[in-house]
């Protein structure tokens, strides 16, 4: 590759995960909490809702990997993120909606905390300490979280039978001593979290950031009433960062690791119109500023895509359809977009064995694919002949094929003069 | 004062009587010729500078400084033309011949040192530029608009193993690792289509040795009245940089490899140790319980006993009696040491 920038395209984020337990020492969920990557320990965070939104997001996606079982993922959202139904971006069974302790609770509020639970989520209130305004949010929430280690245990017991009664399980946090442990074991605490059982451990992932054309353009189409599958569909085709961030996430236990995707629709399918819409602004959301130019490799990966899709559509690859093989071609830079190898980078995507054989095994069908798209990107006659010849595929598909995907996937990348 | 070498060339005895007087007095050394052959002749003496008449016999002035000026050797020696008419054709031809300057006729002392002077420290400084060039351990070159090679220095030589002259004249592709080399040209094209002035590239060349290099180069586009008529280019060997860079990006993958399995392993551990913790407190929680009904039970029997002890009673039933009282107190004895708790 003829690199023009230094930097790498994709950027390093961090979170930090702290396991929560019941009583009988199982983890039952992890509570995800923002760090800004900075070596100090405490999280500096500049602003409370991009925060939140990158936590979950990338945040969510990256803590998922680690999940073998259904436990639960602890976010906290700002009163602006719940008022605007961000949270229903994430899967209801295993997101427990973090809500700060200062909430208002407005009629709006408890509308969207009403949906909320209808939906499936669970819902937990942070740092409650029983006051009023805390008090009227008690029937639309399933955990309250206190913070002990500034209450006696006198208050934490008033606390505990103030709610006595309701359906509702106590969680203390901040749980430095076995004698805490045991005092609020006998109080009738259902979880605890702490670093008695384990500090909060920082997380470091790599992320792709999204063009600021396809920001713009996901922005635009929310603006439509309106909103159609096709159009979302086109603008996650269009941005291979967004569909790298879509299968990640459903690379879950939610979804079932025996789901495998082949395309981006499928992909789509599976998460559903609402809740992609409410992610994937979530995902514009939680960056102030996209990339202004589009990665080569991200225009490599879509020319390659088209390209192959093209060929499937001519009829030369009939047994293929043409959505997996665009997934598979503009997929296929993932390795040098992240500078991961291919082998790390799929045990974090699920997708289906014939696209993930064609990135490793040389010999696959899908893989001479690959080499011939290849083949055409380095002018290699030689290299184009040979694979033609081994796929059986027409050399006059094949231009049309190449000319035609390289004007879409500029027209797909221009800039938003 | 320095020992700068002047040359002067002129036909006219007088006029060549006076330059040199007016050199050699300021302190200069002086070449003299009097027609063409002989200035080109004393030129190869490489002065540092050359006062020449347009009008000479034999060859003319504009011709020995063509000539001059074609040579590697002499090339750079600033030349001054003394024109022997005023008119601007003649003024034009002086500079088309290459010369750097003119004098006109007659001279005035002051005015021809002060010119000398200027024409010299201009060539230091030229040299002083030439030199940080020609010494720098980057690689320097010019190419023309088709990309052939009109400049290299000499680190360029050493790197590539190629010498100068095997390289002037060639086009920069043909150094380029051959798989590279159409792209490289597409980037180029696009460069000179697009006219974007200065480029950032890292490119694989290949040494005589057939050896291959990366450089990070920064190309500039030379511009000539919205016409590109060159390239300049400085590149530096990073073949190393990147064999760091990819070792460092596979430790840092492979850190992250560990990190992974350390994430699941630590996630297993703390859950371990923490069921330990509730299997331990529960396991305490059930022996409390036991002693505490222990205790009770036991307080019981021994009520019963003290109430027996205080009936009528045969020898032997009330040796039986304190044998039970005594296992009671035992038994609780037993059970205080090892469930913990003081007895009653």
């Amino acid at each position: 590759m003829i690199t023009t920038e230094r930097s790498p395209i994709f950027e390093y984020y961090y979170v930090a995960r702290q396991p929560v337990f019941n009583n009988s020492g199982e983890i039952w969920g992890h509570e995800l909490l923002y760090h800004s990557g900075s070596n100090d320990q405490t999280a500096e965070i500049t602003n409370d809702n991009i925060a939140s939104l990158c936590v979950a997001t990338s945040g969510f996606t990256m803590s998922q990997f680690y999940q073998d079982t259904s436990r639960k993922i602890c976010i906290h959202f700002t009163e602006a993120l719940l008022l605007d139904g961000s949270p229903q971006g994430l899967p209801p069974s295993i997101t427990v909606i973090e809500i700060p302790g200062e909430t208002r609770p407005s009629t709006r509020l408890l509308e969207m905390l009403t949906g909320f639970r209808k939906e499936g989520y669970t819902l937990a209130i942070d740092a409650y300490v029983g006051n009023d305004r805390q008090k009227d949010l008690l029937d639309y929430i399933d955990v309250v979280k206190i913070d002990i280690s500034t209450k006696s245990m006198q208050e934490i017991q008033d606390i505990f039978s103030s709610i006595k009664g309701r359906k509702i399980l106590k969680l203390a946090n901040k749980v430095k001593n076995r004698e805490d442990l045991q005092r609020l074991r006998s109080l009738g605490c259902d979880f605890y979290q702490g670093q008695f059982f384990a500090k909060p451990i920082k997380l470091r992932g790599r992320k792709l950031k999204p063009t600021e054309i396809s920001k713009f353009r996901i922005l635009q189409a929310f603006e439509n009433p309106d909103l159609e599958l096709g159009t979302i569909q086109e603008i996650i085709k269009a941005d291979p960062s967004i569909t790298y961030q879509l299968l990640k996430l459903l690379n879950s236990v939610v979804y079932g690791f025996s789901v495998k995707i082949d395309s981006v629709n499928r992909a789509i399918n599976l998460i559903g119109l609402k809740r992609l819409t409410y992610w994937l602004r979530m995902v514009v959301m939680s960056d102030l500023s996209g990339k202004s130019q589009t990665p080569e490799l991200y225009t490599l990966g879509l020319t390659r895509g088209r390209f192959l899709e093209d060929l499937a559509r001519e009829g030369e690859i009939k047994s293929s359809n043409p959505e997996k093989l665009f997934l598979f071609g503009m997929l296929s830079l993932i390795e040098p977009m992240l500078e991961m190898p291919m082998k790390m980078v799929l045990e974090e995507l699920p997708l289906s064995d014939e696209i993930k054989n064609g990135y490793i095994d040389n010999s696959s069908i899908y893989s001479k694919y690959l080499q011939l798209a290849i083949a055409i990107e380095n002018f290699d006659l030689q290299g184009i002949d040979q694979m033609c010849l081994e796929l059986g595929i027409n050399k006059k598909a094949v231009a049309k094929a190449s000319s035609s995907s390289i004007a879409w996937a500029n027209a797909m990348v221009q800039s938003m003069e | 004062m320095d020992n700068k070498i002047i040359m002067v060339a002129d036909s006219d005895p007088s006029d060549l009587k006076f330059l040199k007087t007016c050199f050699v007095s300021a302190g200069y050394q002086v070449l003299q010729a009097s027609n063409g052959n002989q200035a080109f002749e004393q030129a190869m003496q490489l002065p540092d500078l050359i006062i020449l008449n347009t009008m000479l016999p034999e060859t003319s002035g504009f011709k020995v400084c063509q000539q001059l000026k074609r040579h590697v050797k002499t090339t750079d020696i600033p030349v001054i033309f003394v024109p022997e008419s005023h008119g601007d054709d003649t003024i034009l031809k002086c500079f088309e011949a290459g010369g750097d300057d003119y004098i006109l006729k007659p001279f005035q002392e002051q005015a021809l040192l002060h010119r000398a002077r200027i024409r010299l420290n201009l060539k230091g400084r030229k040299n002083h530029y030439r030199q940080i060039v020609e010494k720098a351990s980057d690689v320097i070159y010019c190419t023309d608009s088709t990309g052939r090679f009109n400049y290299v220095n000499p680190f360029t030589e050493r790197l590539l193993g190629f010498s100068r002259e095997e390289i002037i004249g060639k086009n920069f592709l043909e150094f380029i690792r051959p798989d590279f080399a159409i792209k490289v040209k597409k980037f180029h094209q696009h460069q000179v289509k697009e006219k974007v002035e200065k480029l950032y590239t890292e490119i694989p060349v290949m040494t005589k040795g057939r050896k291959h290099l990366w450089l990070a180069q920064h190309s500039q586009l030379l511009m000539h009245k919205e016409k590109v008529i060159g390239f300049q280019a400085i590149a530096r060997d990073i073949s190393q940089t990147r064999r760091l860079e990819k070792d460092l990006r596979s430790i840092a993958n492979e850190l992250e490899m560990t990190n992974r399995q350390l994430i699941q392993a630590n996630d297993n551990a703390s859950e371990m140790a923490a069921k330990a913790e509730f299997a331990n407190m529960a396991g305490n929680e059930l022996l409390d319980s036991l002693r505490v009904k222990f205790d009770t039970y036991l307080g019981d029997v021994g009520g019963v006993i003290s109430r027996l002890a205080d009936t009528a009673l045969s020898d032997v039933q009330r040796q039986d009696v304190e044998t039970i009282r005594s296992a009671c107190d035992h038994l609780l004895n037993l059970i205080h040491d090892s469930m913990g708790g003081a007895p009653k």
